[in-house]
């Protein structure tokens, strides 16, 4: 398939996808729009390592996209009462969008002075390595001999970008970096998007210029990582999950379907999934049956990684840090250590995150947005103790990745904060306390 | 309406007028600049060569001698992180192949930067002796030698 044809075939998924999401959860159409092309970058992530288990690569791959796309617009079409879901009412642009398209140019100003060829040491080392890998038709179990450059971990990532360079016809360095580009774009949009539902426009800008301007949040965008795209699966999953109080089952669905695509991202994502789906049971403790439609959601993405965990891949080299596990949690120096090299790299490299978390925290989260308050803090947790029983040397592995699990973290907090602090029936009981002084 | 209501109503849509322009004008102007730098990035970063590639134009004869998926090893007279950082790119660069962390028990060996590993052992056949840029590669059979 040519370059061309791969494009138009994602722009016509991407405008399927949209519609469907649109039509089956109500949401604005930028809402939909950024949900809508995760979906099909997550279809792109799972069809190629599922025709590469299956030995079909290049026939099953295509074959698999087109069947999902012809499904989700046959859906869309039985669903649809009208051509809502693409209408969009234009209007002349107010200080707010003079003021959002600032933020655009200073975060492009920002991306590209921290956007090179490659990437940075992990982009080129595991992701665009183990994409190499899935390019070739038959020597894609080579990758699992690896033994240095971590071939267990998911394939969301380097698949998106195999896919790319099996349509292009060869590797080069442009696919990565567009592809960091898209999940940095999809990133911002959906913090505004998902405002926008949540908050007053102007809280929902104020949030949006403040991510833009962040060039700790810009370096981690463009260092073409994974962490950029396990955080927009992190975000896109609390956002379906804490839009309304009684959850509706597509809401549900998509819950479920980002949190797998965590999971199938990075194996910090496998622990964010069965955080949330433990949140999502409980909060449907009453109604347990709607649970079956997270279930639903994930289980596209949970082929791949049972199929990919249990007959391929090798054991996570983390998992040996359990041998020396009560020596490790009774060692106060190393809990000293964790919290102080975290609380200094959160203010160096990440300035707004902890301000943004007291911030949460004050709020509290009522209702709905406890749920994403909850699973926030017990990522927060699931890294503390991953530290705590890391094999390798501690102040290494907090140096060189602890400022990449507070991005993975960083636009579900700036969603939460804000819509926990600034929500209408918030901001009225603040009027009143203030008032009542 | 008095005289004085009416003038301040016209400079009032004059103001406003000039704001949506000036606005309209500031959103164009701004979304605009955002893509001219971007695709210009996109451009010199596609076609700026850095040290990766040089290396991997080096590693052509390695690449069209070793069939893929199959281990390659390693060996450099270099240590710690700049040996690591080495075996890290040629690994990238020959993916689908496997390069191996020690020289162990393949039959080729790719020997970057490692002149004096290479007097060491003596009798390997030299299959590739390429230079790119600060890089000297070479890669030896240790089973065509016997």
């Amino acid at each position: 398939m040519s370059a061309a044809a791969f494009v138009l075939l994602l722009l016509a998924l991407a405008v399927v996808f949209t519609g469907a999401v649109r039509i089956a959860t109500q949401a604005s159409l930028q809402l939909a729009a950024c949900a809508g092309t995760m979906i099909v970058l997550a279809a792109v992530g799972a069809c190629l390592p599922l025709a590469l288990f299956i030995g079909l690569p290049q026939l099953g791959f295509i074959a698999m996209l087109v069947m999902i796309g012809l499904l989700a617009g046959w859906w869309g079409l039985i669903h649809r009462r009208s051509a809502a879901p693409f209408r969009i009412a234009w209007r002349a642009p107010d200080w707010l969008d003079a003021l959002s398209a600032l933020g655009v140019l200073c975060f492009t100003w920002l991306f590209i002075g921290r956007s090179y060829r490659w990437g940075g040491w992990d982009a080129w080392a595991q992701w665009s390595m183990h994409a190499r890998f899935l390019v070739g038709d038959s020597d894609w179990q080579a990758l699992l001999r690896t033994t240095f450059a971590h071939p267990d971990y998911p394939l969301l990532h380097p698949s998106i970008i195999a896919s790319c360079w099996r349509a292009i016809g060869h590797v080069e360095a442009l696919s990565p970096m567009l592809l960091s580009a898209v999940v940095a774009v999809l990133l911002l949009g959906t913090v505004y998007a998902a405002l926008r539902e949540q908050v007053a426009r102007p809280i929902a800008v104020a949030a949006f210029v403040l991510l833009c301007l962040d060039a700790g949040f810009a370096g981690e965008a463009a260092s073409q990582y994974a962490d950029s795209l396990l955080g927009l699966c992190m975000l896109l999953a609390t956002v379906f999950l804490c839009r309304s109080d009684r959850s509706t089952a597509s809401e549900l669905i998509l819950a479920g379907f980002f949190s797998a695509c965590a999971a199938w991202t990075k194996n910090e994502g496998l622990a964010f999934l069965a955080i949330i789906a433990a949140i999502t049971a409980w909060s449907l403790r009453a109604r347990l049956s709607a649970f079956r439609y997270f279930l639903l959601g994930s289980l596209p993405l949970l082929v791949p990684i049972i199929w990919f965990k249990l007959a391929y891949a090798p054991s996570s080299d983390l998992a040996s840090g359990f041998e020396h596990f009560w020596s490790n949690v009774a060692s106060g120096r190393r809990h000293w250590s964790i919290l102080a090299t975290g609380f200094d790299m959160a203010l160096r490299e990440l300035p707004f995150f902890l301000p943004l978390l007291a911030l949460v925290l004050l709020a509290g989260g009522r209702g709905r947005l406890r749920r994403g308050l909850v699973a926030l803090l017990l990522m927060l947790m699931v890294y503390y103790v991953t530290y705590l029983l890391t094999p390798y040397d501690l102040n290494w592995h907090l140096t060189h990745s602890f400022n990449r699990l507070l991005h993975q973290l960083q636009p579900m907090l700036v969603f939460i904060s804000f819509t926990s602090a600034f929500a209408p029936q918030r901001l009225r009981a603040w009027t009143g306390a203030l008032q009542q002084e | 309406m008095s005289e004085q209501h009416v003038d301040r109503s016209i400079r009032l849509a004059g103001v406003n007028k000039a704001g949506a322009v000036l606005r309209f004008t500031l959103v164009v102007a701004c979304l605009s600049l955002s893509l001219i730098l971007f695709i210009r990035h996109a451009w010199s970063l596609s076609h700026r060569r850095n040290a990766l590639d040089r290396l991997g134009i080096g590693l052509n004869d390695v690449r069209a001698l070793v069939p893929e998926g199959n281990l390659i090893g390693f060996a450099s007279d270099a240590t710690g992180d700049e040996q690591k950082e080495l075996m890290h790119r040629a690994q990238f660069l020959l993916a689908p192949r496997v390069v191996d962390r020690t020289a162990g028990t393949a039959d080729t060996i790719l020997v970057i930067n490692g002149d004096q590993w290479l007097a060491a052992q003596p009798g390997l056949l030299v299959l590739v002796d390429e230079r790119a840029g600060p890089d000297h590669i070479m890669l030896v059979s240790k089973r065509a030698s016997r």
